[in-house]
């Protein structure tokens, strides 16, 4: 069973999201409204259902009788593939309602897709982007925006056979003032990855930094804008936030000027993950908010 | 069975091209760190004289602070100008440990803390502690890079030929601060 985050105290979650509504309440999880419209259409649909599946009963069991045991293979699929469509139907249902809820309980706008500006790196990957479904409005005080992102890698091998690989993210997005977007060209701080040392540096335009700590760089992989002032960079990774993001956080962001865009390698379906993600993104902001001040 | 040994050397010189290229790289990106340094403690030097006269609008009996701070800054430049990062630093941590005396005598005489040069110029020194800090950081991060680089085999052959020698650290020191024992009052 996947391990969600516990949940924000009501004075945090009214920090992070100045427009929530007096009740925040949440169902338990998408699979507990799927089952909750399964019960509901079972009740509501029983007599149609009874009768289905008396028939398709009916008709293997002749079929096998009368010597056509092919027939009865059929109709048995047949009734799978209706039950494993209804199946997921409710449970798209189901996710769309959990998360409309959870839009309006935060005093978001919930749409199902939106265009994708390549206003950082991740936003430019792969062949196909899209958002799948976006939350808009007011998070940590700024307008932004919390986002389902993927995108997709095409490739044909030499059999001409296509394959697509989806690579799903939970983003977070903040605009930064001017006044702060002028002091970080660049700031990309990713997952502890393997790379090509200086030669890596010099075929890309930006730089790897190492700080000071042994545990942030088993964690992390910070790199920078060529043009990246160090004076600005080294103040914003002070040692007190170095330590935070060792200790308490695990966030990753992409920020090149006035785009700050924070994510997760997953689309995050549980309100107490996705409420943790916008506080921890919040956390962020104000590090570059306070390096202004 | 010539060609093997032409080829063993053109991969040793070119090696040791590329290693003493690379330690002249990074030693110029100790100095470059350090002329950062630099411009952010010429920056606090010269904050220093308008903070001494704003205090002495307010607080001028309290000569002895203010004698401490002049003659901290003084000091400092003067470690400056040496190029010393060692020296530097302690100079540094001396000033540093006067101009908080200084800030002190603000909760002492309430117009001088209300007084809006003060105020300004207290930013405007607690903003370029800030960027000493960092500068000082980046200076230190690359020292670490260029002082590996040279004791590594087999990168320290061509350090010890070309002259390379270690740089040292530079480390904000307060002796005063450091000897002194902390108190504590429960009243």
């Amino acid at each position: 069973m996947a391990v969600t985050a516990s949940p924000l105290d009501d004075a945090t979650l009214r920090q992070v999201f100045a427009h929530a509504e007096a009740d925040v309440t949440m169902p338990d999880s998408t699979k507990a409204l799927r089952k909750l419209r399964m019960q509901r259409l079972w009740q509501a649909r029983r007599g149609l259902f009874l009768t289905l599946i008396v028939i398709t009963a009916v008709i293997a069991l002749l079929s096998a009788a009368t010597g056509y045991p092919y027939v009865a293979g059929v109709v048995l699929f047949l009734a799978v593939v209706t039950w494993l469509i209804i199946w997921g139907v409710q449970a798209s249902r189901a996710t769309r309602d959990y998360l409309t809820r959870y839009a309006t309980t935060r005093g978001l706008t919930y749409v199902e897709d939106g265009d994708v500006n390549a206003s950082v790196p991740l936003y430019g990957r792969g062949d196909k982007r899209e958002f799948e479904r976006r939350f808009t409005g007011t998070i940590a005080g700024q307008p932004s925006a919390l986002s389902h992102y993927t995108y997709t890698e095409v490739s044909t091998d030499s059999e001409g056979r296509r394959t697509e690989t989806d690579y799903d993210y939970t983003t977070l997005e903040f605009p930064l003032p001017p006044a702060v977007a002028a002091r970080f060209a660049g700031v990309y701080l990713s997952p502890n990855k393997w790379s090509f040392g200086k030669l890596q540096d010099k075929l890309s335009h930006d730089r790897k930094v190492e700080l000071e700590s042994a545990d942030f760089a088993k964690r992390y992989t910070l790199r920078v804008r060529d043009d990246q002032d160090d004076v600005a960079l080294y103040e914003l990774f002070s040692t007190t936030f170095i330590d935070r993001l060792t200790r308490e956080l695990e966030i990753h962001w992409e920020q090149v000027g006035p785009s700050l865009v924070l994510y997760r390698r997953k689309h995050e379906l549980d309100a107490n993950d996705l409420d943790r993600f916008c506080l921890e993104g919040w956390h962020v902001l104000q590090r570059y908010l306070e390096e202004h001040q | 069975m010539v060609w093997i040994i032409v080829g063993i050397v053109v991969v040793i010189v070119l090696w040791a091209v590329v290693t003493y290229n690379g330690l002249v790289s990074r030693r110029n990106r100790v100095d470059e760190s350090w002329s950062g340094i630099d411009v952010q403690l010429k920056r606090r030097h010269d904050l220093i004289p308008n903070l001494i006269e704003t205090v002495k609008g307010y607080a001028a009996h309290e000569r002895q602070t203010l004698e401490n701070v002049i003659n901290a800054r003084n000091s400092a430049v003067a470690a400056q100008d040496s190029g010393d990062p060692a020296a530097a630093g302690q100079a540094e941590g001396v000033l540093s440990g006067a101009l908080r005396q200084v800030f002190a005598l603000g909760e002492a005489y309430p117009d001088l803390k209300a007084n809006t040069n003060f105020l300004d110029l207290q930013a405007q020194l607690a903003d370029t502690e800030d960027k000493i800090s960092a500068a000082r950081r980046i200076y230190n991060a690359n020292v670490r890079d260029y002082n590996t680089k040279i004791q590594q085999v087999p990168s320290n052959i061509i350090a010890g030929i070309g002259k390379f020698t270690a740089r040292q650290f530079f480390e904000l020191e307060d002796p005063a601060a450091e000897r002194a024992v902390p108190t504590v009052s429960f009243s």
